[in-house]
């Protein structure tokens, strides 16, 4: 969670320096969803991710070096440098992919379930996404096949309350996500997304039934995107309340597992300082991998348009 | 029940015929159709044919999702109009997921729909818009124009790592042929449908026909046709096209989908564009196109708005006309200069 958090507020200032360009949407503050999720599978599941998709990379087993080259646009990067941070992807560790249309991976997502169920692989697929995808068709179109013909998907709905700019309560006449996904057939839980243990519980338990067969399952991780939508060089403004945020930053999924795990005496103010800088020591390693390595040969533009 | 090597199908039987032997040769091939074919179905049941909700987008992106985790999906829109409701998926998706992930994937996934007009089934259900899929680079593009090929290139779109768009001329459904289940056309290789010396017709899917009725008629008055048949849009086999053009010097494109950055667009500035063609013309190309409209339900407008034989014949009569006035040694002389100069600034 501490690597998420840090290697999104390090893309942010490397973006601001000009040192990567393009665009990047931070996880910062959804950390708990993406670690308790992906500590809940198990090898051979799959993860399908969507723009806002480092954490969900890195809680998947993407190591930063692979990552952060991707963002240097570097030919060491996990898709060689050709996706950049809103399509990364790392295949054969079954990271799907990021995805720069919002909702888009779910039916991908779901289409992988299938071919798991086809081949009677226990395997489990999960597909994230926000509160913003309930405004796309495609992801109640697939939420009902994925029930009627029992798939092994866990959809996990990142709500943190704003879709790009525009509050959840102007874009689903629900109080919650939860109540769409139930229409459509599935099980639904509701978790604080904030809680790494209780979206972890929640995850396993769901993880579990939907490989046992018994169908898809729907988790609402409800929780706080700390920053802005998205940055590109010049920093996209956030016109949300700026004190609801300060309000939204108490709810520190990285502090709140930081004391549960000193109250159980499972770590110590020291061990946690080691574990800050290692941390930065990773990232530090990361981008000078990233800026030693070099960029994709000119020939690369015409590769990988057909197998 | 294994079939016979060699026997009379429609084009539509010759569809489902290369579908249901890969199937048999190959598990990892599936079909989603909101109206799974019967026979497909009795055969390999419902795991394998799947009946789908009419949601294009989502039964089309779960086909790509299977596609990259180890299945080779087709997808049946019917129509290809129901192609636009899943556009995300496929010019978004389909097409660049292999390019986007450096290639860590392949995307082995067929989607095939029906297209074209002369069916009476206006504006929505009645459009040519293969041209749209081949702009976009990632998709390859097929538009059969016989059941042999229809087959053929079928068992290839299925065997193919890459997402095929298969698009089957409506009016070409019930159209009989001996087909030989033998022969393989590779995708991205045109063909010479008839032989000739006079004008090269390159003609599209339901064109083909056409084209050749018009060659047959041009034939009595004298005029010696060509009918290139693409058969796939996307890769073009500009060397079949351009070989045909550089022997009879003169051009005529049969597409029944609207001019406007269209197949034949493009398969004139193909042919324009390389030098050693652009010599040997006689004369300008010439496009018959479908009329820049919406196809009409009523069907004396609907015939109005098709290209048909006789458009074809009034193109190539014009052409032949034009190409006579113009002594070949004159024109292909002055013709030397402009593109080797053009080509040096």
């Amino acid at each position: 969670m501490m690597l998420i958090r840090r290697f999104d507020e390090l893309a942010l200032e490397l973006i601001w320096s000009g040192e990567i360009q393009g665009v990047v949407h931070p996880y910062v503050g959804q950390e708990a969803c993406a670690v308790g999720v992906c500590a809940a599978l198990r090898p051979g599941d799959r993860v399908m991710s969507n723009h806002r998709g480092h954490g969900h990379c890195i809680a998947a087993g993407i190591g930063p070096r692979h990552l952060m080259a991707e963002l240097f646009g570097r030919a060491t990067g996990c898709c060689r440098g050709k996706g950049g941070s809103m399509h990364i992807a790392d295949v054969s560790a079954g990271m799907l992919g990021a995805n720069g249309i919002v909702g888009a991976g779910v039916p991908i997502a779901a289409g992988a379930a299938l071919s798991d169920l086809l081949s009677a692989r226990e395997h489990v697929t999960v597909a994230f996404f926000g509160d913003g995808a309930t405004g796309q068709g495609v992801v109640f179109e697939t939420m009902n096949i994925a029930a009627l013909w029992r798939l092994p998907i866990v959809f996990v709905c990142e709500n943190n309350g704003i879709a790009a700019g525009t509050e959840l309560a102007e874009t689903i006449a629900v109080p919650n996500v939860a109540e769409l996904a139930a229409a459509h057939g599935l099980r639904t839980s509701v978790v604080d997304g904030h809680d790494v243990d209780a979206v972890h519980d929640i995850s396993s338990a769901a993880v579990a039934q939907v490989r046992s067969g018994a169908g898809p399952h729907f988790i609402e991780c409800v929780l706080d995107r700390w920053r802005m939508h998205a940055s590109r060089r010049v920093p996209m403004p956030d016109l949300r309340d700026q004190s609801a945020l300060e309000h939204a930053r108490c709810r520190d999924s990285v502090e709140h597992l930081r004391k549960s795990l000193i109250g159980a005496r499972a770590l110590d103010d020291r061990a946690f300082a080691d574990l800050t800088a290692e941390v930065e020591k990773e990232l530090a390693d990361a981008v000078a991998y990233a800026k030693a390595s070099p960029f994709p040969q000119p020939s690369e533009v015409l590769e990988h348009v057909f197998a | 029940m294994t079939p016979s090597t060699i026997g009379t199908l429609t084009y539509d039987a010759a569809i489902d015929g290369a579908i249901a032997d890969a199937m048999r040769e190959d598990d990892s091939i599936f079909v989603m159709s909101t109206a799974a074919p019967p026979a497909l179905l009795e055969a390999f049941g419902p795991d394998r044919v799947r009946g789908t909700p009419i949601s294009e987008p989502a039964v089309s992106g779960m086909a790509i999702g299977a596609a990259v985790t180890g299945h080779r999906p087709i997808v049946h829109w019917r129509n290809i109009t129901f192609a636009f409701n899943s556009f995300d998926q496929i010019a978004n998706q389909a097409a660049k997921l292999r390019y986007m992930l450096g290639g860590q994937s392949a995307v082995p996934v067929v989607f095939r729909a029906t297209c074209g007009g002369g069916m009476r089934l206006a504006a929505q259900h009645s459009q040519s818009p293969y041209a749209v899929f081949a702009h976009i680079p990632g998709l390859k593009v097929i538009v059969p124009s016989c059941a042999q090929d229809a087959y053929a290139l079928m068992r290839s779109a299925i065997a193919d790592d890459n997402p095929v768009i298969f698009l089957e001329p409506a009016r070409l459904a019930a159209v009989e042929q001996e087909v030989d289940r033998r022969l393989e056309v590779p995708i991205g290789s045109a063909a010479i449908s008839r032989s000739g010396t006079d004008l090269t017709i390159v003609a599209i899917g339901a064109m083909v026909p056409v084209a050749e009725q018009a060659a047959a008629a041009l034939a009595d008055r004298g005029r010696s046709a060509e009918v290139v048949d693409v058969r796939t849009v996307s890769p073009l086999d500009a060397t079949t096209i351009r070989n045909s053009v550089r022997r009879t010097r003169i051009l005529i494109v049969a597409d029944e989908a609207p001019p406007a950055c269209s197949m034949a667009a493009e398969i004139t500035a193909t042919v324009v564009e390389d030098p050693d063609t652009w010599r040997a013309l006689l004369t300008s190309p010439r496009r018959v196109c479908g009329l820049p409209v919406p196809i009409p339900f009523s069907p004396p407008l609907e015939d109005l708005a098709l290209p048909g034989v006789d458009q074809i014949i009034e193109a190539a009569e014009a052409a032949l006309r034009v190409s006579a006035v113009e002594p070949p040694s004159i024109t292909n002389s002055a013709r030397l200069v402009k593109p080797d100069s053009s080509a040096s600034r």
